[in-house]
């Protein structure tokens, strides 16, 4: 729901990796928001770490993840651009 | 469902994320609430928190919304004007726990709705409970009252703990790509963490020698002890530890005094004087087991007794 003010855009997994950045599917992301301490989800509140993942699990949630950026921060703006079209 | 929506908010006690009644009812605005998902106001109490995370993200929630009118989130425009909000609680109220709702303070009659949503079987009932119960507790702080407002929805929260939740399959909303069952688990832990966290905001509301504030951090405990979204493993965490530490917190002997004290009736007899048939729950395991646990009942971690003053919310 775009609406009057918002707008909605588009990419896909594979278009962001295209680009450079990692697309992590559902699976990936349960498997990354168990309740450790470590690991590339690492949150030191273990509670809303399994929030997010019966998010996750519940709205079969997946996304993009930029950290492949953070050594070249002054692309992501440009990426970002590139990534995402309007709907 | 959106974090900062009308779904998450502890105020629409008819609907969570993924079960609960098709329309919702904001006790706040009085009003039914059609797509409660897009829908928002500066009110909102976010479920998915604790108290802490959930009064500094309230705070934050009503810089960007007014707390008198629910608006879409997107657009901020009139949910009443758009006919997603209204007054017509007819389909509601044809449901035991959508008429306590719909009735929540009316009259003045809060703490009685509680009570008789605690009295109705089912998830539905319990997720409206616990979520107006936090409100109503976190209200009557908040106007200068003690955490003892609570004191009752503490006891049956307590002693519901080592029961499964309720959840009828005819309780799931969303249509989504989860086996209806996988969706009825999710549903049970929601309420399970529910109970935890309304056990958990008692904890922060007492002060902080109470030895009720050892409550605070049990759904962080629980989620610690667990490494997946596993209704089966949080139950069994309950029966090993969690009910033990609840009933350490808030022993039922604790409970029975500090409820004598609060509503005693200057006709009625002291409490050692009540008939031995007053209490009707006298033989639960949770009675016996406060019995064990509480060697100096209604006193806190400090020894103090307990202050007495209670404000309804």
């Amino acid at each position: 729901m775009a609406a009057r003010f918002g707008r909605v855009w588009t990419t896909s997994g594979e278009k962001a990796e295209a680009l450079g950045a990692k697309h992590l599917n559902q699976t990936e992301l349960e498997s990354i928001l168990k309740s450790s301490t470590t690991g590339r989800a690492h949150w030191p509140n273990a509670r809303q770490r399994l929030q997010a993942r019966a998010f996750v699990e519940r709205h079969a949630e997946h996304l993009i993840d930029f950290r492949s950026f953070r050594t070249k921060p002054a692309t992501v703006a440009d990426t970002v651009r590139e990534m995402f079209e309007k709907a | 469902m959106l974090l900062l929506s009308c779904t998450n908010c502890c105020f629409n006690g008819l609907q969570a994320d993924g079960f609960g009644a098709r329309a919702g009812y904001c006790v706040e605005h009085r009003a039914v609430l059609h797509s409660a998902e897009s829908l928002t106001c500066g009110r909102q109490l976010r479920r998915d928190l604790l108290l802490p995370e959930a009064n500094d993200e309230s705070a934050l929630h009503q810089q960007a919304f007014s707390r008198d009118e629910i608006v879409h989130i997107r657009t901020k425009a009139s949910a009443r004007s758009s006919g997603h909000a209204d007054g017509d609680i007819s389909v509601l109220i044809q449901t035991a726990p959508g008429k306590e709702v719909t009735n929540y303070g009316r009259l003045g009659t809060k703490i009685e709705s509680l009570a008789r949503l605690s009295m109705i079987a089912g998830a539905r009932a319990e997720l409206a409970r616990l979520s107006l119960g936090r409100t109503y507790v976190r209200r009557c702080v908040q106007l200068g009252g003690e955490w003892t407002s609570g004191i009752h929805q503490l006891s049956w929260t307590i002693d519901r703990l080592l029961e499964p939740p309720d959840v009828g399959f005819d309780d799931l909303w969303d249509e989504i790509p989860l086996p209806q069952s996988r969706q009825r688990e999710l549903a049970q832990w929601s309420i399970v963490m529910l109970r935890l966290t309304f056990l958990s905001d008692v904890g922060y509301l007492a002060p902080d020698t109470d030895d009720v504030a050892a409550l605070r951090d049990l759904p962080e405990k629980a989620a610690s002890a667990l490494d997946n979204v596993d209704v089966r493993a949080l139950m069994a965490w309950i029966v090993k530890a969690g009910w033990a530490a609840a009933n350490e917190a808030f022993p039922r002997a604790r409970y029975e005094e500090l409820a004598d004290t609060l509503h005693r009736d200057p006709d009625a007899p002291a409490l050692e004087a009540a008939p031995s048939n007053a209490r009707v729950s006298s033989g639960s395991k949770r009675s016996r087991a406060g019995a064990k646990t509480s060697s100096v009942p209604g006193r806190s971690r400090s020894g103090a007794k307990p202050r007495s003053r209670a404000r309804k919310g």
